[in-house]
């Protein structure tokens, strides 16, 4: 990849005038009969994770639906924590053929200085779920409902790297009820559920699909749900919002992104096809039904918008950590 | 005895040829993976996932579950054959295994480790099947207080592995411990010594380091004396594995499988420490410790035992609990929601055929192993016929891809090639490998746990001696500190470190 | 030619100046985050260490406390070189010729340097070897096991 731009770098000067020629024919041809060749799906972290499963049964649902003319290539390239993907598919500036999802290093990598590449160099298309989040306590605590956590001034939790979207709920959740909750960074989600369970830290806020299975073993407890609404998964599980936290709101949208530049009618074919997706009965099966995300459909517009909230938390909370300027 | 029945059920249900097939195409693609060098058992796990995950239910995590242990048998082969770990659980196979090749006893060795794999691998199934509850329960109870004590103790251990001039060791070990802080540190969220180079900022991968320190720097340094030399010549008897050393390293192989089990179940530590720990503490209850580096079977015996048996026990927290404790099973877990299952402390409950086939299936694919690793081992052992000038230009190949694998990147083949010529000057200056390896495996364990800790205490350093897992580790750590200079002191016996060479 | 021992002392003492490069980052990295240890505590003790065990040990090899074997002969120092300056070219030749082509030209020219046998049945065998190695491990490595490896000008 990087031996792709030094080569680009060199001949760039020679054949300037002949690329942007072949750029302007790509984009007429894009407009007229896009797409006309595979599709690169780059999923920047390894097989058998969170990423990896989402980018592929996204690609799978398309395909068994047939909603576009060509195949979708997943194709994972780890590395540097999401910057070596990530910059792989952003370096393809205005080209259409090229897709991947967003995480959480999506923002934070960047943020760090990590990576070349941050938010602004993608396009957003759509995003077709949210994933909220769960906050629980080991059963066995004395803790019932949101409001009990009031009677202990302090308390901690574990989180997957310094910066993630629980040491986030861990700060606006403090801030709201007036405790203290401090994270304890682990290095990985199995990690911290261990820590959970065996007492070492005492709230969790966890993904969906990791609280389901040790909610229904009855070892976890949840008090409340980050989304706006309660999730159709969880009906008994009450919102922030509805326990008066208005201000605790904070879902990871499961969407996906392109290069910078791409034409806006890409945007608007991909929005389309995404929709399809998104109320379909097959990634209601295949994903929905199985991590308990909540079905939503967000346009390219919405999008933008979330992602550039979310960036503007992580920063925020980096500059109060002290980890960046 | 139900769970016998019941893994008697298991072992029948995983004979459908369907699923035996897929037992053996894991266990022989992990084999394979687990000799090249560079990749270890967790990359393995997530390049078979999309072609296992076809398979469905049982025989998808069978062909897991083989890809994991058949890692484990394969781990050692190159370690053995060429000094080059072909990944991270079998380092400390090289210690003994390598120079055993050298004086023409590969295939000594090469059975030995199978012996010995097979044993690990039967009594971390019999854990598996008989203990996982209680034993899941116990590594919950390890918390980053219990950790940073464990891997105190370990540490404390390993100063067995030093070398001649314990100084140089203890520099060595430093110099480890700094490599494990390239990267983000998880902790304050900074990147540490990584140049501003994205390549660096998740960390060293640990096989990019040992291949080259290990595997590169034997080539480099063997040089002269393999090529300028004839060589040596070996009988077909040496390369033919020997039941006598089975009952030899009895209680090696014992040792290494109870201590692979019980620290492979820990959350985050993994089969790597379990080795370190199987081996120092072979060497420290051996009568004879100075032998151990020279060649014997009881320092390949030991290492072995316990990188197999902890594959098990790091699959424990994964099936009684749904916690992945260790990468691989972390791309274990990605397969069984793949394939429909929800793992969690229900599983057991909700699928218990499906738990006790896969089960099933471990056995007999353990068992397969043996007869195919004890099958090759002759033909794998007359490489070293070839000559050095074929050789090696073949292994070093073998490097370059595998390496490369680890990330796609041409980077950490640079980093493996320099950590290569590195070895060769401290290698020359009496700096030994083994203790900068142990820094980098069990270094990020230590400072993380400690941090971890003093987060959650607000500092207080208090904590370490109030829970009493904690303080009887430390306990242990400064006993096992104390008792070789008693015994010099009362000039009973000589401190391993001070004689032996690694 | 250095001998042995005056690379031990320039070693030891190299060792020095890196510990206190690192004991030096670990102030900028922050020694305490608050009640907690933060980035930097560990490489200064980690730095220290190094200071003080590289001392003694500069001081034990300038004294001659220190029995080292013997040192790398020229010729095992030029093979070496030679298999390492080769393969940095190859890794340099990668995004030029691919991985394959990259990883024969490497092999051949290790193969040479470590030749032993006269005739010139060596350069065939050793020709065959390093054609067919490569040819294997890009079928294991792409076929097989699904790595990227970057292509050259032919396309493989």
């Amino acid at each position: 990849m990087t031996y792709g731009l030094s080569n680009f770098v060199k001949h760039g000067r020679a054949v300037g005038l002949g690329l942007l020629t072949a750029a302007a024919i790509a984009v007429s041809a894009a407009a007229a009969e896009y797409p006309d060749k595979d599709i690169k799906m780059i999923i920047p972290f390894g097989a058998g994770g969170g990423s990896d499963t989402l980018a592929r049964t996204i690609a799978g649902v398309i395909e068994e639906m047939k909603l576009i003319p060509v195949k979708i290539l997943p194709e994972n390239r780890t590395g540097g924590s999401g910057a070596v993907g990530y910059s792989a598919v952003a370096k393809e500036k205005g080209d259409p053929y090229h897709l991947a999802t967003v995480s959480v290093s999506f923002f934070t990598t960047p943020l760090l200085g990590g990576s070349p590449v941050s938010y602004k160099d993608f396009t957003p298309l759509a995003a077709i779920a949210q994933s909220p989040y769960i906050m629980v306590v080991p059963t066995s605590s004395e803790y019932q409902k949101l409001d009990d956590l009031k009677k202990t001034p302090r308390f901690t939790t574990g989180t997957t790297g310094v910066v993630s979207d629980a040491a986030l709920l861990a700060k606006m959740t403090s801030n709201a009820l007036g405790i203290q909750i401090d994270s304890v960074p682990f290095d990985g989600e199995g990690e911290v559920m261990g820590a959970l369970l065996g007492g070492h830290v005492n709230v969790g806020f966890l993904n969906p699909s990791e609280a389901m299975a040790q909610m229904k073993a009855g070892k976890l407890r949840p008090l409340a749900i980050t989304s706006a609404e309660r999730s159709p998964a969880f009906p008994d599980i009450p919102t922030f919002k509805e326990l008066g936290y208005g201000e605790i709101l904070h879902t990871q949208l499961r969407g996906l992104v392109m290069p910078a530049d791409v034409p806006p009618e890409v945007v608007t074919y991909w929005e389309g096809v995404l929709q399809k997706v998104a109320t379909s009965e097959q990634w209601k099966k295949q994903y929905i039904d199985r991590f308990h995300d909540i079905p939503d459909y967000v346009d390219a517009k919405g999008f933008k918008e979330v992602l550039e909230r979310t960036n503007a938390r992580y920063e925020t909370m980096m500059k109060e950590l002290g980890i960046i300027k | 005895m139900e769970p016998l029945a019941l893994l008697w059920d298991g072992i029948l249900a995983a004979t459908d040829p369907a699923i035996f097939a897929c037992t053996i195409l894991g266990a022989v693609i992990g084999l394979l993976i687990g000799a090249l060098p560079g990749l270890g058992p967790t990359a393995g796990v997530a390049i078979m996932l999309p072609v296992a995950a076809g398979f469905g239910g049982v025989a998808a995590i069978a062909c897991l579950g083989g890809v994991y242990y058949g890692s484990m048998f394969g781990g050692a082969i190159t370690s053995i054959l060429l000094g080059i770990p072909g990944d991270a659980p079998s380092v400390m196979t090289v210690i003994d295994g390598y120079p055993m090749a050298q004086k023409g006893e590969a295939g000594r060795a090469l059975g030995t480790s199978v012996f010995a794999s097979f044993v690990g691998g039967f009594l971390g199934i019999a854990g598996l099947v008989a203990l996982s509850v209680p034993v899941s329960r116990y590594a919950l109870a390890f918390g980053p207080t219990e950790m940073t004590a464990m891997m105190c103790f370990a540490l404390s251990l390993l100063s067995v592995l030093g070398g001649r001039n314990a100084f140089k060791g203890f520099t060595a070990l430093a110099l480890g411990l700094w490599l494990g802080m390239v990267g983000l540190d998880p902790i304050s969220g900074l990147p540490r010594y990584t140049g501003g180079s994205m390549n660096l900022f998740d960390g060293l991968d640990f096989s990019i380091i040992a291949v080259g320190l290990f595997g590169l720097t034997a080539i480099f340094t063997s040089l002269e004396v393999n090529v300028d030399k004839p060589v040596a010549k070996y009988t077909f008897a040496s390369l033919l594995p020997r039941v006598s050393d089975a009952v030899q390293t009895r209680w090696q192989l014992l040792q290494g499988s109870v201590v692979g089990f019980f620290v492979g179940v820990l959350p985050g530590v993994g089969a790597s420490a379990a080795t370190m720990i199987s081996y120092a503490l072979a060497k420290r209850l051996s009568p004879t410790p100075e032998k151990y580096g020279t060649g014997i079977v009881e320092g390949v015996a030991a290492p072995e035992a316990a990188n197999n048996s902890a594959s098990y026990g790091s699959m424990i927290p994964l099936f009684t609990l749904g916690i992945p404790g260790s990468a691989t099973t972390a791309v274990m877990m990605g397969g069984l929601i793949m394939v429909g299952l929800q793992p969690g402390p229900l599983l057991f409950t909700e699928n218990p055929e499906f738990v006790w086939s896969v089960f099933g299936s471990f056995a007999i694919g353990n068992l397969a192993l043996v007869f195919l690793t004890l099958l090759l081992t002759p033909l794998l052992a007359a490489a070293l016929f070839v000559p050095t000038a074929y050789l090696y230009p073949i292994v070093i190949a073998v490097i370059v891809y595998g390496v490369f694998a680890i990330d796609a990147s041409t980077f950490n083949v640079t980093l493996t090639i320099l950590a290569g010529g590195a070895g060769i000057i401290l290698a020359r200056l009496d700096y030994p490998a083994v203790p900068l390896i142990l820094g980098l495996v069990l270094g990020p364990l230590l400072e993380r746990n400690i941090r971890r800790t003093l987060i959650q205490s607000q500092g207080d350093l208090l904590v370490f001696v109030e829970r009493p897992i904690a303080l009887g580790l430390f306990i242990a750590t400064v006993f096992v500190l104390l008792i070789p200079l008693f015994l010099k002191l009362t000039g009973r016996k000589k401190i391993a470190a001070d004689e032996a060479e690694v | 030619m250095m001998s042995v021992q005056q690379l031990d002392q320039a070693v030891a003492a190299l060792l020095i100046i890196f510990g206190l490069w690192l004991v030096y980052t670990g102030m900028n990295y922050g020694v305490m985050q608050g009640t907690t240890p933060g980035a930097g505590l560990f490489p200064i003790i980690i730095g220290s260490s190094i200071v003080l065990f590289s001392a003694i040990n500069l001081y034990r090899a300038l004294d001659g406390l220190e029995k080292l074997g013997s040192g790398i002969s020229g010729r095992e120092a030029a093979k070496a070189g030679v298999v390492i300056v080769a393969l940095l070219i190859a890794l340099w030749l990668i995004p030029y010729l691919g991985m394959m082509i990259a990883t024969m030209l490497a092999m051949a020219a290790i193969g040479l340097a470590l030749r032993t046998e006269p005739g010139p049945i060596f350069f065939v065998k050793l020709a065959a070897v390093s054609v067919i190695t490569p040819i294997i491990l890009l079928l294991l490595f792409q076929n097989l096991l699904g790595v990227p490896t970057p292509r050259g000008p032919f396309g493989f």
